[in-house]
């Protein structure tokens, strides 16, 4: 009986190999087998963030793009004791998903606030939020003690990739009251997660 | 633009918060991100505050990308090709896991944690040695709940036409075939719930040398080269 063990694509990596730390500190390491591991396991949760702050199916294939081919190419960057791959990923993914909202703002030489595709507002998902997991639950027990306007403001800009500009255009409130409920807001969500 | 240096404390830390949260114009951003890229204790900060915002990003429902971006990302790092991919070594394997100093500590304990499935107690691992002690060694992870195992053989090439071939040994019967494994490949594949039952603690499992391909009469017909026991994962 002849079998093949080269890895399959299909079979799923064992949970204690698929850790994303492990796969991206592989990945520094120059394996491209760790790293498309990495890929299956993170990227469907990256796209579907890519999605709900871009809006445009076109931009956020783009953008996933960058950001996982960014993400091999720093990875050498990352540190375990600075945080979890996820969210080291994430900043990846989100960096380049504002970096294309505020180019594609800037080349309509319109006023940013207009600039963003048309959506629902306020953000069904960002109002009706279910945060899961220990971490999440934490934050969404904070979020539930700000003032209604922060935690819409903060969610808003967290969810639709706005500019304290485009959230006061959106939300239509002066510049520097969205820029206070914003600042207190994450002030008070910090001193609530320190708790 | 106003560098963070310059801020008080809390203004700093405002501005790290907006960064992450991602209020900050492009020019500003620009700015923050260019002392980011200087400033350590900076990038600390920002590591915490997306670890808090974390909660946020994982309550998005997650959507496939089509395959073809797959294709695409892993054609620009130069594309993942079996019969090219660097050979599997598990001294690299731990030292991206653990570092140079976990490495010192040694390569079975490191193992132990490395090789942890979850839940513990439904897997485990086992390292296979030569008798002659030579620095070889073969790592079995096996995963029950997952039906999964993963194989790693640092070793020389079992030579041509020959195949290194794997058994688990259960007490008071025949050997039962593990498959092959080749060397200097990680393996992952598939085990059945009667071959993965066979591994309780203490069972021993054996590497024989076979014609290429494994043994085609179902038993052992080489030497042995490789034994050791199965060991439930650590907690």
């Amino acid at each position: 009986m002849i079998q093949r063990f080269h890895s399959g694509e299909s079979d799923p990596l064992p949970e204690s190999v698929s850790q994303l730390e492990s796969l991206i500190e592989a990945s520094a390491a120059g394996n491209r087998a760790a790293f498309s591991a990495l890929y299956d396991a993170a990227a469907p949760q990256l796209f579907g963030l890519a999605l709900r702050i871009l809006k445009r199916r076109d931009w956020a294939e783009d953008v996933l793009q960058e950001a996982l081919i960014s993400a091999w190419r720093n990875a050498g960057e990352y540190r375990r004791e600075l945080g979890s791959g996820k969210a080291w990923l994430t900043v990846i993914l989100r960096n380049r998903a504002l970096d294309r909202l505020r180019r594609e703002a800037a080349a309509r030489l319109e006023p940013s606030g207009d600039a963003m595709p048309e959506v629902e507002d306020p953000s069904p998902s960002a109002l009706d939020l279910t945060l899961s997991g220990e971490a999440g639950r934490r934050l969404m027990t904070c979020l539930e003690q700000l003032e209604e306007v922060q935690k819409r403001a903060i969610l808003m800009a967290y969810f639709d990739g706005l500019t304290h500009e485009e959230l006061a255009a959106r939300i239509a409130a002066p510049l520097g009251t969205v820029k206070s409920w914003i600042r207190r807001g994450l002030q008070r969500l910090k001193g609530c997660l320190e708790l | 633009m106003t560098d963070t240096m310059n801020m008080s404390p809390e203004d700093r830390d405002a501005r790290i918060a907006e960064y992450v949260l991602g209020t900050l114009s492009a020019d500003e951003r620009a700015a923050f991100e260019a002392e980011l890229r200087r400033d350590e204790s900076l990038r600390r900060t920002v590591a915490a505050w997306s670890e808090r915002l974390q909660p946020l990003a994982d309550s998005v429902p997650p959507v496939a990308p089509p395959p073809a971006l797959r294709d695409r990302v892993l054609a620009r790092i130069g594309g993942v090709d079996e019969s090219t991919a660097r050979p599997f070594s598990i001294l690299r394997w731990l030292s991206w896991t653990f570092g140079a100093a976990a490495l010192a500590a040694g390569v079975a304990v490191a193992a132990v944690f490395l090789f942890t499935p979850q839940p513990p107690q439904l897997g485990g691992y086992a390292m296979l040695h030569q008798a002659t002690g030579s620095d070889s060694v073969i790592v079995v992870q096996i995963d029950k709940e997952r039906r999964q195992m993963v194989l790693l053989a640092q070793a020389p090439t079992a030579g041509a036409g020959k195949d290194y071939e794997l058994w688990v040994l259960p007490p008071g019967k025949n050997p039962v075939s593990l498959g092959v494994l080749k060397t200097g490949e990680r393996i992952e594949r598939p085990i059945d719930s009667m071959r993965a039952a066979l591994l309780q603690p203490e069972t021993t499992l054996a590497v024989s040398l076979e014609p290429s391909g494994g043994s085609t009469s179902g038993a052992p017909t080489g030497p042995v080269l490789f034994t050791g026991t199965f060991e439930l994962a650590a907690k």
